[in-house]
This record gives C-alpha cells, structure tokens and sequence, in this order.
C-alpha cells in the first residue's frame, strides 16, 4: 500500500515537471499532486548543477539521499535548457555506480594493472616524470586535457607544465573537435568563440545547419528550434549535409552536397548574394577587410575572385541545384530576416575546416546577418566544457589563460606574475599539437604523458599507429573506468566525477556554470584537482600551489586573468548562486550576449555602434577561399565516401553510458550505415557483417540500412561508439590535419567496403 | 524501477495519432496534450535502463514525433 502510494507520488512528480518544462502552467488538480509528489521526495537534497554530456550545458538538478543519486531533473530555471534533458539523462544514474568503477590506483607490473596506494602512485609519477625531465628535457613530458575537465582542473595543469616543468605540450581533446571553430573565429573577428547566444535561436527566423546533426547531438537545442517553428510557422530550417538524418523530418529544405564539396557550396552562395546585389553595402564598407588568407585585398578583388564560382558552376560540384544555392542567398540576403547559422564536426573535422569555418563567417558579412537579434554563425561545441576548460583557460599547446598566446611575450609575463613562476621559464614557441605530440609517442620524442578525463586510445584516428605509441610512453591516466587507453597505461589514477566534486564548466554560449558535490566518490577516487595539487607537491613545485586550498581559490586566480580581455568571467559566488553567467560579465549583475555590438557589449562604445575589437582597425575579415575538397578522394581501389557519427543515447567513447549493462545489447547497436541502393549491389542488409577497409586499416561491423539515418549513394557512416578493439572505428579514419588549426580530419576517408 | 516525466514534440498534424499510438505502448503511464501546439507531456514507469531504452526507441520511431525529452527521473522508484 505504502508502495503504491509512493509510486503515484513519483508519477504525479514526474508529470508535474513534464507539464512545466513543457511551457504548461498546472491545474488546480496538477497542483496538489505536485504538493503530494513533493513530500514523496523529502529527504532528498537537490544540488545545482549542469549535465555531464554535450556541449549544450543543460542545467540539471540532481536529488541525493542517503549519499546516493536518487534522481535527476532538468533545471526549470536554467535558460538554457528550461527544465528539459535529453534521453542520455536516463543513464546518469548507473553510470556512477558501475561494477568496474575505478576505485583505486593501480601501477603496471608486467602485463597487468595492480592495486597501489595513493603515495606509491603518485611517487612513481612524479619520480619518473623527474627522471624524464633530467634526462631529455621538459619537452619529453606531455598532457592531454578534456573539455569534460572542469576549469579548475585545466587551469592547473596548465601552470604545473607550462609555468612550472617548462613545456608547451598541453593538449587536450577539443583540438579533436572544434580547433578549426577557434581558428576560424580568430581568423575572422580576432577573438574566439561565438559572437551570438542560445537566445537567437529563439529569434531567428531561419536555420541554416551544416555538417551538423543537432537532432542526435545537440538535442535540446533542436528541441528548442522545433519549438520555435511550431510555434512559428514561417520560421524554417535549411539542413546541409551529405547524409539524410532526422533533422531532415522537420527541414524546409534539404541539400545533400556530394561529400567534401561544402566548400564549393559556400562560395556560390555567397557569389549569388554579390551577383543579385543582396550585399549590405554599408556594413561592409564600414566594418569589414578582406584578405587572400596572406595579404590584403579589396573588395573589387574578392568580387572578381568569387565571379567564376557561380551556382551552376557549384551545381556541378556539390550536386545541389544552382537555384536552390540562389534561393538561400536571397534568405541571407533579406535584411527583414534573421538568420542563424550552425555547424559543428562536419565542417571542424576537416582538413579545410579552418577555410570552411570562414566561409559561413564570409556569408553573415556579406550580408550584414551579424551582431544583431537572430543573425549570427555560431559553432556548436561537442564536450561540455570544451569552451570553459580548454578554449578559455587556454590548455591548448600554444594559448595561455583568457585566449592569450604563449607566442606573446606580454602575455606570458601576465601569466608568470599571476602564477608566481619566472618568465623565462615559460617557452615562447607553441608545443606540439595533438597529432604531433601522440607521434612524438611513437618516434620516443615524448616519453612521459598524463592524460586527464578523456580516452585517447579509442578517440584518435588511425588509432593503431598511435596506440602503440602510447604504449612505448610512460603513461599516466586518471579515469573512472578502465578503458581503451588505461589498458594502455603504467599508472591508473581513479577520479571523482560528475556530482562527485565541484567545479566550473563553460558551454557553447560563453555560459559560465557551477556544478556543486552531491555525493562523496567511491573508495579511494580523488578528483582531479587534489591529483594535480599532489603531483605539483610531489614534482618539487609546492610551494607554487600551496594556495590553492579550494576550487573557489582557483577559479578567482583563472577569473582575475580574464578580467579586462573582453573574456571577462564571473566570479564564483555570483556563479554558485545564479543558472550561469554568460560573458564578458564586466558588472555584477551583468550577462554577456551579443559580442561586438553596442550596447550589449561593454567593450563597444555607443558611437562605434559595431566594432570587431579583435582585429587592430576594428574590421572583420571576409576571406577569398579557394576550392578544397577532401584530403584523400574516392578511387578505383576505395570506391566509397566514409565519415563517422553519433546516435542521442550514447556518449562520445561509452565510458560512461557503455556502463548502463542494459544498453550494452548486441554488437549491432553500433553499425555502419549504407545507403539502400549501395547495400542491394552488395547484397548486404541489416545486420549482416561489413568489411570496411582504408589505406590504415580494416574494421568489421553490422550494416544498417535505413532507421535514423542515411547516406547518400556512394557513402557510409559508421558510430564512433564501439569500444571493441578490433572494430575501433579509428582503425579507419584519416589523421591528416587542417594546417592552421591542427584538427584531424575524421568525417571523410576513402575505404571500400565487402560482404563478409 | 524508474519513472520519468518526458515532454514529447510531435509534427502538430500528427497530434493525436501519436497519442493514440503512445497511450497503447506498456509502460506509458499517462500521455497528456498537446499541452501547446507540437507538444505532449506523457509519464513512464520501466523495470529497468534496457526496457526504458526500448520504450524511447519505439517512441522516437512513432510517426509524427520529433523528440522525447525528459524533465525528471526517479532513478529507484
């Protein structure tokens, strides 16, 4: 009886924020079920905090009883989820309660891991990494980072490599995902990261989304598109992408470009907004230069450069027809209209990602669709901190706190005082980025690494030449499961995650968040910042962080660096009481949003109205970009286009949601998907098994035809989910980079694929 | 056992077909709406994480709904 009783409690609970998050205001009836629910729940606590996924930074509020996570829910007061979570919250639960959790330090004996104490990991660590140091110099030493660190985390290893060991080669996984974003936002405007906020898209009154599939990744925020349009049903969205998904159910329009010709694609838009003179004269001449990508140019010169590249003429590259390319210029081009462009892997994970992110910048300033409500390019981030704990704290091998650059000698001696190191020991050359410095693991060059939050022995692409670097490296890895990359490790460090410590994370909209500790981690795990604070102890550099007594002391060391940059962030108290703080946050009841424009940026005064202060005359830059396609094309031998993708339920590596024993169903769940017409020549249907070959290597899995997703003829995509170690989709994907942004180009390689 | 309050964005043509359709799936609790247009709010009860997965899939793959996001979980019901 009491159970039942409970249950209905629980059930009227749940109802009662469905209709709330839903935008519904309850019935008198609703309400005293809602009064009802809330005794079922006394006794739980509800921390503040934010989801441990995507990079979307959903604020989540997380009921604990008895030291326990009881249960989860979206935080109605957070903007920018308003009480809705995705589907992956439902494996929030189990994923910290695991069997194989890690849960105390192990050290490599032979060819097994072993149960250690704390003293005698972390003196192995440091006594090695000494030892490294003694003998081939601090740029022997390595650490690759996470945008699922929290800031603090970031923040101090930066300082303990770069101020205190003497080396640039601090990497972390956003260089995976969003470099050419940075690149491309720098290039163009000066400054890092998006001009706009989550607040356009409810302004908006068209999408324009390429190389991204926001119903699979992004979901709140396409849950907040098609919101909109529902509401709004001239409000439309343009989907750019070789492969049909689901955000094409809702699309107005389609345009499924042959694989790696976006860039031809770009160009004719914005030739069509020059040739039918939809160009925003004004703004142009008053707040834009333009640029060859080495010297300046003018106008006449970009316009003369861009002629040739016509809608017919992209037709025949891209396969998308000139007058659908005409139509979406006149889209930009309608001043009456505001328009949001979004993107994400599809374009960054290219080695013309740098190119292609200018490029989208290059229509909005043409056009004028810039630093106003409802107009603007904005990169989806893929990690939920990957802006807050990577971009922003600099942990990147040639940035500095607050996108400062370790090139820049003003800027290492900002950095020196505030950490208390001596200048001279920080390097002014950039260390290696990330696919040079997990090669230097195979030529020797880096000997020892600690890699934090993140699986690179699963994530890097054509893993097998790098996996064995790792394993010639001595290697240091702090996780909460084992995974493709302790099993590679000499030292595993159990970490505290996700409600288990505290700390800051920055999402894709410049929002500064708190996560607060719920519950204490199991058996010895530590988080990462009490990790870093022993081995800097244990290095011989103690007394550089003895100050650090807690995450708050921390955060307003990184804050007081930023103050003053345009990246000014909030401070802690104000950011432990409030749903985030977007910046720059000069005032202390102040939310960043639109970057640029006067007034809602502090850095543009009233009588500059719009001034892109990154650049020394004020003056975005429109880039005449050549025609790229990919780095490796189809051919005889490897007929087949070849990208990789992800599905809603799972994360990234399944570090954490693989630890849900009911999701981990059959080998099936993780498969390649072909196009229809493809699979009837191969004879090939669902489930049957794949041999995909590239010139790395080879990988078999399930086939999938039709479902959520479909190429197009003549391409696959495999889920980057299986953490199998023969079928690691890595095996198969290319590691050329972008040369500007150092970003590997994961989305398209040339295999060919067999029945098996 | 879980129990979650999910709200359910549906084509607003496709409305009520969808709550017909959900309403007969074992483990929906209640289907509600649309509460504002394209919207629904329904509640689930699943013995476990693979029978909650299976539900959400049937529900993603039923025709007119665009999304199913959750609102609140109770992990131990």
């Amino acid at each position: 009886m009491l159970e039942m009783k409970r249950r209905e409690f629980l059930t009227a609970a749940a109802l009662t924020a469905a209709l709330a998050a839903a935008g519904c205001s309850t019935t008198d009836k609703k309400s005293e079920r809602a009064a009802e629910a809330k005794k079922a729940l006394e006794g739980a606590t509800w921390f503040k905090t934010v989801c441990r996924y995507c990079g979307v930074g959903c604020g989540v509020l997380a009921g604990v009883k008895e030291g326990k996570l009881v249960g989860v829910k979206g935080d109605p007061e957070n903007p920018v989820n308003k009480g809705l979570l995705c589907v992956k919250a439902f494996y929030l639960h189990k994923y910290l309660y695991g069997q194989d959790r890690l849960t105390t330090p192990l050290i490599r004996k032979g060819d097994k891991l072993e149960p250690a104490t704390w003293d005698e990991a972390l003196d192995l660590v440091a006594n090695t990494f000494k030892k490294i140091i003694a003998e081939s110099g601090p740029d022997a030493l390595a650490f690759y980072g996470s945008g699922q660190t929290v800031a603090e985390e970031s923040y101090l290893a930066n300082k303990l490599y770069k101020g205190c060991i003497g080396t640039n080669n601090v990497e972390g996984n956003p260089r995976t995902c969003m470099a050419s974003a940075v690149a491309g936002y720098i290039q163009t405007f000066g400054k890092d990261e998006p001009l706009g906020t989550y607040d356009d898209l409810d302004k908006a009154d068209t999408y324009f989304v390429i190389g991204a599939n926001m119903a699979e990744c992004h979901p709140i925020l396409f849950t907040r598109m098609t919101d909109r349009m529902a509401a709004n049903p001239n409000v439309k969205l343009i989907v750019a992408d070789p492969r049909r998904h689901r955000m094409h159910d809702v699309a107005h329009m389609s345009m499924p470009f042959k694989p790696g010709t976006d860039s031809a694609l770009l160009n004719a838009i914005a030739n069509a907004i020059i040739a039918e003179n939809l160009v925003d004269a004004a703004f142009v001449s008053k707040h834009c230069s333009f640029s060859d990508g080495t010297n300046a140019i003018s106008y006449e010169d970009f316009k003369k450069f861009i002629e040739p590249m016509t809608p017919e003429w992209a037709e025949k590259i891209t396969g998308i027809p000139a007058s659908q390319i005409r139509e979406v210029a006149r889209i930009y081009g309608d001043k009456s209209k505001g328009i949001v462009s979004m993107w994400t892997m599809g374009i960054n994970q290219r080695t013309n990602g740098t190119a292609l992110n200018t490029q989208i910048h290059n229509l909005h300033l043409l056009s004028g669709q810039i630093c106003r409500p409802g107009s603007t390019p904005f990169s989806l981030t893929g990690q939920p901190s990957a802006c807050g704990s990577v971009r922003e704290v600099g942990a990147l091998s040639h940035m500095l706190p607050a996108h400062r650059m370790v090139a820049n000698q003003a800027h290492r001696e900002q950095v020196a005082k505030v950490w208390g190191v001596d200048p001279k020991n920080m390097k002014p050359a950039n260390g290696l980025p990330m696919m040079k410095m997990f090669d230097a693991t195979v030529t020797g060059a880096v000997k020892g690494m600690l890699v934090m939050c993140t699986n690179p022995g699963h994530s890097l692409p054509n893993v097998n030449k790098y996996r064995e670097g790792m394993k010639k490296t001595f290697l240091v890895v702090t996780e909460i499961y084992p995974n493709r990359t302790t099993e590679l490790a000499d030292v595993v460090l159990p970490a505290a995650t996700w409600i288990e410590k505290e700390g800051i994370y920055g999402n894709a909209e410049r929002r500064t968040q708190h996560l607060a500790k719920g519950v204490e981690p199991p058996g010895q795990a530590r988080a990462d910042v009490w990790i870093l604070l022993e081995l800097a102890k244990r290095m011989g550099y103690g007394p550089l962080f003895e100050k650090y007594k807690t995450n708050k002391d921390i955060w307003e060391e990184y804050r007081s660096l930023s103050l003053g940059t345009g990246m000014d962030l909030a401070p802690w108290d104000r950011l432990v009481k409030e749903r985030g703080v977007r910046w720059p946050a000069t005032k202390d009841d102040m939310q960043g949003s639109i970057r640029f424009a006067y007034p809602t940026d502090p850095y543009v005064k009233q009588e500059e109205g719009i001034k892109f202060y990154g650049k020394p005359d004020g003056r975005a830059v429109i880039y005449a970009r050549k025609y790229q396609g990919a780095n490796e094309e189809v051919s005889a031998e490897y007929p087949v286009w070849f990208s990789t993708g992800r599905v809603l339920e799972h994360w990234h590596t399944i570090t954490m949601t693989g630890r849900v024993p009911e999701l981990r169903r059959a080998q099936s769940d993780f498969y390649c998907e072909l196009n229809r017409d493809d699979a009837a020549k191969l004879g090939v249907k669902t489930g049957d098994k794949i041999k995909i070959t590239s010139k790395r290597g080879s990988i078999v899995v399930p086939a999938r035809v039709g479902g959520r997703g479909e190429p197009q003829p003549g391409m696959a995509m495999c889920l980057m989910h299986d953490d199998a170690v023969e079928r690691l989709v890595n095996i198969v994907t290319n590691d050329a980079v972008d040369p500007i942004s150092a970003q590997p180009e994961y989305k398209i390689a040339a295999v060919k694929i067999e029945k098996v | 056992m879980i129990v979650a309050g999910l709200v359910i964005d549906v084509v607003p043509e496709c409305a009520q077909a969808a709550i017909l359709a959900l309403q007969e799936r074992p483990g929906v609790a209640q289907v509600e709406g649309p509460v504002t247009p394209g919207r629904l709010v329904a509640v689930i009860e699943a013995g476990d994480n693979r029978t909650l997965d299976e539900l959400v899939q049937e529900m993603l793959a039923t025709k007119g709904v665009v999304s199913v996001n959750p609102a609140y979980i109770h992990f131990d019901a």
